[in-house]
């Protein structure tokens, strides 16, 4: 099949999953409904492998659905689909991620109530992230970027009965309006001064601007507010970690592989854009420097073991907007990929965790789970070093490329980042062996009811985990291997901009990294196998304390800007609305109202008046006509 | 001109069914000879064309509008089974007489002899005079039918006066006719002539029978009024333009301005009062009628396609919304706003489609409503009339506040829950039309192509 048929097979069905679960949900059974939702990421993934084998991509291919408005700019909008390298891989995470979710999920949610609603919104949000990674333009790409977040606003708030999970889902959803906005400026003046919204068209037309040519700087940085807002970059990432309120295969699917990865993908899709730039690449790799810092420290001392993950899900996320920032794209979305194998799988883990245990998230009341939860254990382990950057597994490869990247860009850089990965390091062992090892520190009762999960669970767990041990061979460095798989996939579609580095910081590199880590291991080990509840509370005191509370960060934002702000929407609500605003509203409409009562009469019913009336209204026509020519 | 022989036989044909007792055949004979008639359009057959002397013509645009006709025919004659429902025995004459009706239309908007013209709008009206009184047991059906006889033989009146004048001017009654001399006559025929098509699309000031006549008709055939009249009245009207209005180019263009903007205005404020729906719609209709009127502001060949996207929306829309509210009549015996509170939890499919349509009316994004009203708004941009633009948006907006009113009334919670359906062949044609005016909201272009 040509890729034009193909890729039909990768928008469509799971659209048509969301139509038939969101419809006629209620009236499916649960196996039914899982077995829909399922059909729609299965089948893309076959899809795009089968692209893959058999289309050769040598350049991007444009295929144009249809015409969708030409009102404007001086080409018609199209709903067309951009199909090159960069979006195979991002369609290969997308559909092969998300099948294996939404089978999780099938074992995950089965006693929920709304099982198919939620079957709905994810397969919806699926179209969505395809559309998204798919578009050839940025109307569409926006259309696909707020559909996600529309997706992940009613999924973070799925358990709507909970009115601190409807905060979390404003929250997430107020944070991203602030992105969007940046990010719907930006294509307005990408419009104006390319006259086009096609990413191709606004491509070639760069010759002729200069670096840092200014517009072009304000138009980076706009569309970096956007990749702020979805990619949880400092100072929007507050709403990441409350938007674990969802259940455990959203955190998973929306929250760590996928959708927060979309401003990763859309720098990676503007790069050449970008490079024109470097004023806004050195903001967003201080950024993501910074974001990656300031969410491990406070990874540290975070007890639910979701938020853990979510400040590390942050975290990541800064290494790699730090790598877009020294114009390391294709390493950017290299992290991308093995991020999204082993926070998914992690997540899921925990999940199976939270569901083994009946609901329990805090780490303070758990220990010990190794005997109960084999499998679980196993492949949370591999997890755990994988996102600490143990050789040979995926994490290590990744992060080792982002760090020498901005190493030979700008070494204070390269500091903060590598202690960002020790913390990295400490919190994710400190997790596992609170987790799994030493006493069970829990209640009795919910001790003997802990389960291993059910195999539905477990084998997307397996497969991930597969994934994290091996996803890294993808990208291995020049030392080893001359071919990074990666890399050459992307070389037609994003344009690198690295130095290289010498062997020898390599070689230190990875030896500095083997001993640090050996180092940490042990020290965790050693608190964490035998640490007590009391030993969690002590810990939220003085520098602890400050991490333990986030930085006061969302008490900062609301001192500065949430309260503020309320005093001055409450005077605009009751003083300058009612008594300004709303007065002046009110007289056109109630002159309207009054005309629309004073005209009624008019319509009398009598047929001879409607006759004066008809012949009144041409006699005044003929007049007009009379008079003017 | 195959399929008006073809209709004729079917009206006769399905007359004559009545005669049986089984009346299960007419539903079926009316809808092939309706479809085959359109198949005939379709595929562009040009047999016995020449029986009428190049009178008609049905290339271009007329056969598009021919085409929509006939796709609302299809659409409407279903819904003359419900009569049956009700015990009365002339469905086969109501079917038969709204067969001949689309006769009418059909010479209404492929006339290139004010004849053929004169002799549609006959054809077409009376048969809507009849159908409009079609309830005899209540007096305001009489009341409507009569109303509308006698302000459209008035209106038939003024035409056949501007018809007159155009012959004493040209001396024929072809629209190509030579012109010798632009005169005042000439163009004081113009106007009587654009007044009586006026009236039957029922636009300011020549729609104060439509309200009224909307109220009394039965549902259905309002549905019909409201619809199949409008695009044959509009149809007549682009062969009129397109013919006869390069000798009239400025004033013409003020003259619809002027309508058009009198229309919006007036019809969008009379409409925000009115407690029965039937009467809100009617003044709905007029104040789009009054958008479609601005499409002929750039009357170009290429920018016809705005005028019958238009169209089509509000066909679809103002179909799905008077059949409703037909089923609510039913009921509660009544069309009042109070009638329609709880809709949605009595019958949550009618709430749904009718608020689709009413979203589409008022013009909301995602429905073709909305891209009808960009379209031929930017194509009033187009010429430069952006006064024109900013007040037609502003009522545009100002309406929204009645449909959404209905919506509203809809969806709010009301005590007295009794459920009920309608029958699944009826609940289809409503989703079909809902379905595809949000495709076209959605992606204009492919009925954009289908136009062109």
């Amino acid at each position: 099949m040509s890729a034009e048929g193909l890729i039909h097979l990768i928008l469509w069905p799971t659209l048509l999953g969301f139509l038939i679960n969101g419809i006629f949900g209620s009236k499916l059974s649960k196996s039914t409904s899982g077995f829909i939702a399922c059909v729609g990421p299965i089948l893309g993934f076959i899809a795009t492998s089968l692209i893959y084998f058999t289309v050769p991509l040598l350049e991007a291919k444009n295929i144009v659905i249809y015409n969708w408005f030409s009102i404007g700019l001086s080409n018609p909008v199209n709903f067309s689909v951009y199909l090159d390298h960069l979006t195979l891989l991002m369609l290969f995470i997308i559909t092969g991620v998300g099948t294996l979710i939404h089978v999780y999920s099938i074992g995950y949610m089965k006693d929920d109530p709304g099982f198919s609603r939620f079957f709905a919104y994810l397969n919806l949000f699926l179209f969505s992230m395809i559309l998204l990674v798919t578009g050839s333009n940025l109307v569409l790409l926006f259309a696909g970027w707020e559909g996600v977040g529309l997706c992940s606003f009613l999924l973070i708030g799925f358990w709507f009965k909970n009115p601190e999970y409807n905060k979390a889902a404003r929250k997430a959803f107020v944070m991203n309006r602030i992105g969007d906005l940046g990010f719907i400026l930006g294509i307005f003046l990408l419009a104006i001064k390319f006259n086009s919204v096609e990413i191709v068209k606004i491509q070639e037309s760069f010759g002729e601007l200069s670096k840092n040519d200014p517009s072009i700087i304000l138009i980076t940085l706009l569309l970096f507010l956007g990749v702020c807002g979805k990619s949880a970059q400092i100072p929007l990432f507050t709403w990441l970690p409350d938007a674990m309120a969802g259940p455990t295969p959203v955190s998973a699917l929306i929250h760590a592989a996928t959708m927060v990865t979309a401003g990763i993908y859309l720098v990676a899709r503007m790069s050449l854009l970008f490079n024109l730039a470097p004023f806004t690449l050195n903001v967003i790799m201080w950024t993501g420097v910074v974001t990656a810092i300031v969410a491990a420290s406070i990874a540290l001392k975070q007890n639910d073991i979701k938020k853990v993950l979510a400040y590390s899900t942050v975290s990541q996320l800064g290494y790699m907007a730090s790598a877009l920032g020294v114009a390391a794209y294709s390493t950017a979305i290299f992290h991308v990929m093995t991020h999204a194998f082993f926070k998914a799988l992690l997540f899921l883990a925990a999940g199976s965790v939270i569901h083994g245990l009946h609901g329990e998230q805090d780490i303070k009341n758990m220990g010990g789970l190794k005997s109960k939860m084999k499998v679980t254990h196993l492949v949370f382990l591999i997890g755990t070093l994988a996102i600490a950057g143990c050789p040979p597994l995926a994490g290590f490869f990744s992060k080792d490329e982002i760090l020498a990247s901005v190493y030979s860009w700008n070494a204070l850089g390269f500091i903060v980042l590598a202690f960002a990965s020790v913390f990295t390091a400490w919190y994710m062992l400190r997790l596992y062996f609170s987790t799994f090892h030493g006493k069970y520190r829990g209640d009795s009762h919910t001790w003997d009811h802990a389960h291993e999960s059910p195999w539905i669970i477990l084998f997307p767990l397996i497969v991930l985990a597969f994934l994290s041990i091996i996803g890294g061979f993808a990208g291995m460095p020049e030392i080893i291997s001359h071919h990074h798989y990666v890399k050459d996939f992307l070389k037609f579609s994003v344009v690198d901009h690295t130095h290289k580095v010498s062997h020898f910081f390599e070689f230190t590199l990875w030896g500095v990294t083997l001993v640090v880590l050996a180092i940490i291991a042990f020290l965790t080990y050693k608190k964490y196998t035998t640490v007590t509840k009391e030993d969690f509370e002590k810990e939220n005191t003085g520098l602890s304390g400050l991490l333990w509370n986030k930085y006061y960060l969302d008490e900062i934002y609301a001192a500065i800007f949430t309260k503020p702000l309320r005093t001055l929407g409450s005077w605009f609500k009751n003083i300058f609305e009612r008594q300004g605003v709303d007065a002046i509203v009110r007289i056109p409409g109630s002159i309207v109202t009054k005309a629309s009562l004073e005209l009624k009469p008019l319509q009398s019913g009598n047929i001879s008046w409607y006759m004066i009336s008809i012949l009144l209204g041409f006699l005044a026509f003929a007049l007009l006509f009379l008079f003017k020519f | 001109m195959l399929s008006i022989v073809i209709l004729t036989f079917f009206a006769t044909l399905v007359l004559f069914l009545g005669f049986s007792k089984n009346r299960d055949l007419i539903l079926p004979v009316s809808v092939i000879g309706v479809a085959l008639a359109m198949l005939c359009y379709m595929t562009q057959q040009t047999l016995w064309d020449e029986w009428f002397m190049n009178m008609m013509d049905v290339k271009g645009a007329s056969r598009i509008f021919s085409i929509v006709i006939l796709a609302i025919a299809c659409c409407i004659l279903p819904f003359i089974n419900e009569f049956r429902r009700r015990g009365s025995e002339e469905m086969a004459d109501f079917s038969g007489l709204l067969i001949y009706s689309l006769i009418g239309g059909i010479m209404m908007v492929s006339y290139k002899d004010f004849m053929v013209l004169f002799l549609g709008i006959e054809i077409l009206s009376i048969a809507m005079y009849i159908l409009a009184g079609a309830d005899r047991r209540r007096a305001s059906s009489s009341e409507a039918s009569l109303k509308y006889f006698i302000l459209g033989a008035f209106a038939s009146a003024i035409l056949l006066f501007g018809i007159a004048l155009y012959y004493a001017c040209t001396s024929s009654f072809r629209l190509d006719a030579e012109i010798l001399q632009n005169s005042l006559l000439l163009n004081l025929s113009y106007l009587l002539i654009f007044a009586g098509l006026a009236f039957k699309i029922a636009l300011v000031p020549f729609h104060f029978w439509a309200p009224d006549v909307y109220q009394g008709t039965p549902t259905i055939f309002t549905a019909t009024m409201a619809t199949i009249v409008k695009v044959s009245g509009f149809g007549a009207l682009y062969q009129f333009i397109s013919s006869c209005g390069i000798h009239m180019s400025e004033w013409l263009y003020w003259l619809i301005s002027l309508v058009a903007l009198a229309s919006i205005v007036v019809a969008n404020i009379m409409a925000l009062q009115q407690q029965s729906v039937k009467r809100m719609l009617a003044y709905s209709g007029i104040a789009q009628a009054g958008f479609i009127l601005i499409g002929f502001l750039n009357l170009q060949a290429e920018n016809t396609w705005p005028i019958i996207f238009y169209l089509i929306a509000y066909a679809a829309a103002s179909l799905v919304c008077f059949l409703a509210v037909h089923f609510v009549e039913e009921i509660s015996f009544n069309d009042n706003h109070s009638a329609f509170k709880g809709l949605y939890y009595n019958n949550p499919f009618l709430a749904i489609v009718m608020s689709i349509a009413l979203i589409s009316l008022g013009g909301g994004p995602l429905t073709a409503g909305f891209m009808a009203k960009l379209f031929v708004l930017n194509n009033a941009a187009h010429v430069g009339n952006i006064a024109l633009v900013i007040f037609a948006l502003i009522f545009a907006v100002l309406s929204l506040y009645y449909y959404f009113r209905l919506i509203n009334q809809m969806f709010s919670y009301s005590k007295d829950i009794k459920t009920w359906r309608i029958e699944y062949p009826y609940a289809g044609i409503l989703a079909a039309l809902c379905i595809g005016t949000i495709i076209a909201g959605i992606a204009p272009n492919l009925l954009v192509n289908l136009i062109k």
